[in-house]
């Protein structure tokens, strides 16, 4: 029957990751598909004062004020100019609806259990933290990002006292 | 059944043939859940609630209709399927594969009947079989096969939390479970609360002297209501105690005369023991609580009213138990509003129809269904209390139910209408709509006599012992009254007021397309010139070839026709062009839209004010509490008190009222206890024994004014300065540097308080640093007068609304920035040579004060623009109140409206950006936060 089969589709999914990979800095990072709600182009950023350089500002996204966070800037990568390839990921994390910018989107990939492993013990350019796993396709290497733990970060960053 | 109505024959059969359409759609989602939870059961997996609840819908809306069109076995078989899935989703039973058996079998012969009933005409198969299977599995035997262990063990509890916010309204079960009484409890709580404070007004309006024998009936009509309501909510405490009140108020109303003293204070007593109740429900607290020593001094009172002879006949009449709440008009909610404008339409009459379903009827729900669907052929059910839907029809006490009911037909005629087996007509009684006063039911009367003999003749009427009571209390109830408000939950306002503001940003957003557009024109129009100035020029040419060619003529003509040819082509093709260009039809349609626009912008203001309208109430709600907290403060410490009140019918939005209630209180206690002075020290001066302490609103702008004031003995400023310097909230050389004025706002700061002693009354810890915070919250402002000897005074101003303000639009190094109007005090242009520096601050002279000029960058971290030397500068003049001081912009957009949105979570910290709006062209602009700019500049 037609509900037995989402039944098993689900429990698959369990042992997946549905991803959404990007380019950051040369390098490929990528998000759990289900953390995203769009993917837009970058728009007029509106700055707000005293904050980390990191946080951009305001965007208006149909209306609602969201908040722009820089990717590379929040993982300390080396700052790069916005170029028409630059995206702007949103998602939300916590109830919360943030936005990052990226270097470019890359691809829908699905990895299987087996080719994802947790972060290695050794130094990492990034937050060992911010790190949910390293996954391996076709040769290439890809950084699984934890938004949760991105986004309690960029909280503790603005310093106020918000449950997470 | 003997019933007066009959359907026609075509009448049923229309029905029939409806019915029978629609049971296809539920037998089908019937079908289909019940397929799906037997998948789910058999894989030892949960059945979601919404399948459930989807059953046990289309079990019940088959029941209800069959039963409408008499299709008894169908009626009787729905209802016992409707009873399994019931306890199912009530988790009094699990759901098991036998379980799914029955209802499959049942579903079977469902399925059959309504076959029959398609080719028949009626429903007189034989479902012995699936009624004896129900009957098994709702007693606890298996039916069949032993329970398989999977299902039986099975926790409950995962669908225990949900059934109830799921199930819509009509598919509530017969039985008044919990859900049920959930959604009477605000309900409950915000009508007792409002009862409540009318009668405490009125108590005190008794015990100042001034007596009205309305104010009686009115008592006993609030504690009347009270106790049906309570009732509604099971709070038997409740019900308990204003019954006892209602007992006294009914001998009481008869004498028409004051009530002595000691029975105002038990009433006093008596309704605030049901305000700490309602306030202890409200918080959550739904324990029952112990009237027993108050409904004793009750019945004492009572036993020595009765005593009396012109109690005795009064307080032997019993309250009508059973009977539901009288319907309140004025209370009735958003549909019932509608439906009771509907009736006005019509110029219909609009009657308080009571019926009681007997005790014996077996399906009351069923019954009262069938009333209200005669009742709504022949006229409107405005409201009905309780809906079919939560009668119980496993009580075996009468049912009482009450309608509001508007119909064409006269009085006479509504009799019949209810006129059902087992259902007996009650009471009927005209309400009439245009009369003013209240209380006085003249027009009632004879109307109500005319129901008298329908109702006489039943025998519950003429049994009621004391008539002219029963008579009386009718009439109380059917008190003609005007609609003049409604009920509507204030998220649905929310929701409007956001759409509202949307659509004033939407329509900016059209005027600047317009504007955008209307350039697009006049750049097409330039281009257009072009072609006419690169036409004319061709058309020289044309002359002048023709001249060079006609000079040389003899060189032979075909090269000249040529040329002739092809300049007049390209000629031509010009000409199409700029005519095909033309604007002229482009013009008129901006126009038109220009106008369309226009439109739209007063239709949106319109609607944004109108909801803004729809969320503003009298603060009369807040202010009135405070009379009875003045009396009792008053009355503990002893001292003469009067409240005077003005302006309490000014409005301002529902959600400030909320929050001001907390400052307010606050600021009367301090009046009346520290404020005023002892009776003796009053005495010793010139001023009237009793002290008076004011409170006031007024509409000034988009703000309101509350003035708070008593003819006390005033602030001392130096008393306030040494205080807050022997709490070193200030330091000596600050005092030297104050005036009176600043000194008095030093009670504002943190840890102050006045008082010499503290008392129980004030100084609990909430001192004026939370009112002054509390009342900015609300972007509002304090403001102290005072004279020493003759009284102090709080002027506390408040924006009428949050959602939206009027702003001043500035551009400060290419960015919009929005300052609210309210605190721009004008702008001035200044010049770079009028600018000098005091202390290193750039200052200007601005009449015959110096104003010094934020420097943003420095303050709040906004980048502000350089400027050349020679540049002429915009100055704004911003105040938070106290002080001035001025802001350097590049740019003045204008004024404008806009929607406050605030800012995400991350930028909670960010000092002097109160929150941000999104312009007409999508652009995000920061709304400076005045207060803070000026308090960080300082």
């Amino acid at each position: 029957m037609e509900d037995a089969e989402e039944i098993m589709d689900t429990e698959v999914q369990d042992d997946l990751y549905q991803l959404v990979s990007f380019k950051l800095a040369e390098e490929e990072y990528a998000f759990k598909i289900t953390d995203i709600q769009e993917v837009i182009h970058v728009q007029a950023i509106r700055g707000i004062p005293q904050m980390p350089e990191f946080i951009l500002g305001v965007i208006n996204l149909r209306g609602n004020v969201i908040s722009v966070f820089d990717l590379r800037k929040k993982l300390h990568l080396p700052a790069k100019e916005f170029d028409d390839k630059t995206k702007i990921v949103v998602t939300k994390v916590d109830d919360t609806i943030i936005s990052l910018v990226v270097d470019e989107i890359m691809e829908n990939i699905t990895l299987t259990q087996s080719q994802v492993e947790p972060a290695p013990n050794v130094k990492m350019k990034i937050n060992k933290e911010c790190i949910a796993g390293l996954g391996k396709l076709k040769g290439k290497l890809i950084t699984i990002l934890n938004l949760e733990k991105i986004h309690e970060e960029i909280i503790a960053d603005v310093d106020i006292n918000v449950e997470v | 059944m003997a019933e007066s109505y009959e359907m026609s024959d075509d009448e049923k059969q229309e029905i029939i043939e409806e019915f029978l359409a629609e049971s296809d759609q539920y037998l089908q989602s019937l079908n289909d859940c019940l397929l799906k939870a037997e998948e789910l059961i058999k894989g030892g997996q949960t059945v979601e609630k919404d399948d459930i609840n989807l059953m046990f819908r289309a079990a019940h809306t088959i029941k209800g209709t069959a039963s409408f069109i008499d299709l008894t076995t169908i009626s009787h078989l729905t209802h016992e399927m409707e009873t399994v899935l019931d306890r199912i989703r009530n988790d009094q039973m699990d759901f098991t594969v036998e379980a799914i058996d029955v209802l499959f079998a049942a579903f079977d012969s469902l399925s059959a009947l309504l076959e029959r009933l398609k080719t028949e005409g009626d429903d007189q198969g034989d479902v012995s079989e699936s009624l004896e299977k129900i009957r098994q599995i709702l007693s606890g035997e298996a039916p069949a096969a032993a329970e398989e262990p999977v299902a039986a063990e099975k926790p409950a509890e995962p669908a225990v939390e949900e059934p109830q916010e799921v199930v819509p309204e009509e598919s509530e079960a017969s039985s008044e479970s919990d859900e049920e009484l959930e959604k009477y409890w605000a309900a409950f709580i915000e009508d007792t609360q409002q009862n409540i404070e009318r009668f405490d007004e009125i108590l005190l309006n008794m015990e100042k002297g001034d007596f009205k024998p309305d104010y009686l009936n009115e008592l006993f009509r609030i504690s009347h209501t009270i106790k049906g309501s309570s009732g509604i909510v099971k709070r038997r405490d409740l019900e308990m105690l204003s019954h006892k009140m209602e007992d006294i108020l009914s001998g009481m109303r008869e004498k028409e005369e004051p009530p002595a003293e000691h029975i105002t204070t038990l009433l006093f007593k008596g309704i605030d023991w049901i305000k700490e109740t309602v306030n202890e429900i409200q918080s959550g607290k739904r324990q029952e609580r112990d009237p027993g020593e108050l409904v004793q001094e009750f019945e004492k009172l009572l036993a020595a009213e009765a005593a009396s002879p012109a109690g005795a006949s009064e307080v032997s009449a019993p309250a009508d138990q059973g009977q539901a709440p009288a319907i309140d008009i004025n209370a009735l909610n958003s549909e019932q509003a509608i439906k009771l404008e509907e009736a006005r339409g019509l110029k219909q009459a609009v009657y308080n129809l009571t019926i009681a379903v007997s005790e014996k009827c077996p399906a009351k729900s069923m019954k009262a269904m069938l009333a209200k669907e005669r009742l709504s052929k022949e006229g409107i059910i405005i409201a009905m209390v309780p809906e079919e839907t939560a009668i119980d029809d496993s009580s075996t006490a009468k049912v009482s139910i009450q309608f509001l009911y508007s119909t064409s037909e006269s009085q006479e005629g509504i009799p019949a209408f209810v006129s059902i087996d087992e259902i007996e007509l009650v009471s009927l009684d005209k309400i009439d709509m245009a009369e003013e006063k209240p209380a006085e039911p003249a027009v009632a009367e004879p109307k109500a006599a005319a129901a008298a003999p329908a109702a006489a003749a039943k025998p519950q009427a003429a049994q009621k012992p004391v008539k002219k009571e029963a008579a009386k209390e009718k009439q109380s109830k059917s008190a003609p009254v005007e609609v003049t408000s409604m009920r509507v939950d204030v998220r649905k306002l929310d929701n409007l007021m956001n759409l509202a503001g949307e659509l004033v940003i939407t329509r900016a957003r059209f005027s600047q397309l317009l504007l955008e557009l209307r350039n697009e024109v006049s750049s097409t129009r330039q281009t257009i010139d072009k072609f006419r100035e690169i036409e004319n020029s061709l058309m020289g040419l044309k002359m002048k070839t023709a001249e060079t060619v006609s000079s040389a003529e003899a060189n032979g003509g075909q090269d000249r026709d040529e040329l002739k040819k092809m300049i007049e082509t390209i000629g031509q093709k010009f000409q199409d062009t700029s005519r095909q260009t033309s604007t002229k039809l482009i013009t008129e349609k901006i126009y038109n839209m220009d106008e369309a626009t226009r439109n739209l912008e007063k239709l949106s203001s319109d609607i944004q004010n109108g909801v803004m309208q729809t969320r503003m109430v009298p603060i009369e709600g807040v202010f009135s509490r405070f009379k009875r907290l003045v009396r009792d403060i008053a009355k503990e410490i002893k001292k003469d008190v009067k409240l005077d009140i003005y302006g309490e019918d000014t409005e301002l939005d529902k959600k400030i009222t909320d929050e001001l209630g907390d400052p307010l209180t606050h600021m009367i206690r301090n009046a009346v206890d520290h404020g005023l002075e002892n009776t003796e020290e009053r005495k010793a001066t010139d001023k009237p024994q009793q002290g008076t302490v004011t409170l006031g609103a007024m509409h000034k702008g988009n703000n309101i004014c509350i003035e708070i004031s008593d003819d006390g003995k005033g602030l001392d400023p130096d008393k306030i300065a040494n205080k807050a310097f022997e709490k070193e909230i200030i330091t000596e050389d600050a005092l030297e540097q104050m005036s009176d004025r600043e000194k008095m706002g030093l009670i504002f700061a943190p840890g102050f308080s006045t008082a010499e002693q503290v008392t129980g009354l004030s100084g609990r810890g909430v001192g004026m640093d939370v009112v002054k915070k509390m009342i900015e919250s609300l972007n509002g402002t304090v403001d102290i007068e005072s004279e020493m000897g003759q009284g102090t005074s709080f002027k506390l101003k408040i924006p009428l609304t949050l959602a939206i303000i009027q702003a001043l639009l500035v551009v400060i190094d290419n960015e919009v920035f929005a300052l609210p109007l309210e605190s721009v005090s004008e702008i001035v242009k200044v010049m770079p040579d009028e600018v000098y520096r005091i202390e290193g601050t750039a200052t200007i002279k601005l009449r015959d004060h110096t104003l010094s000029l934020v420097e943003l960058e420095k303050v709040i971290q906004i980048e502000q623009k350089k400027i050349g030397a020679d540049d002429e500068r915009r100055v704004v003049v911003i105040t938070d109140g106290e002080n001035q001081v001025g802001i350097c912009v590049d740019e003045l957009i204008g004024e404008d409206e806009i929607v406050i949105k605030s800012l995400p979570v991350h930028f909670t910290n960010v000092i002097g950006i109160s929150g941000a709006s999104i312009l007409g062209d999508g652009r995000i602009c920061l709304i400076l936060d005045v207060g803070a700019i000026i308090k960080e500049a300082q």
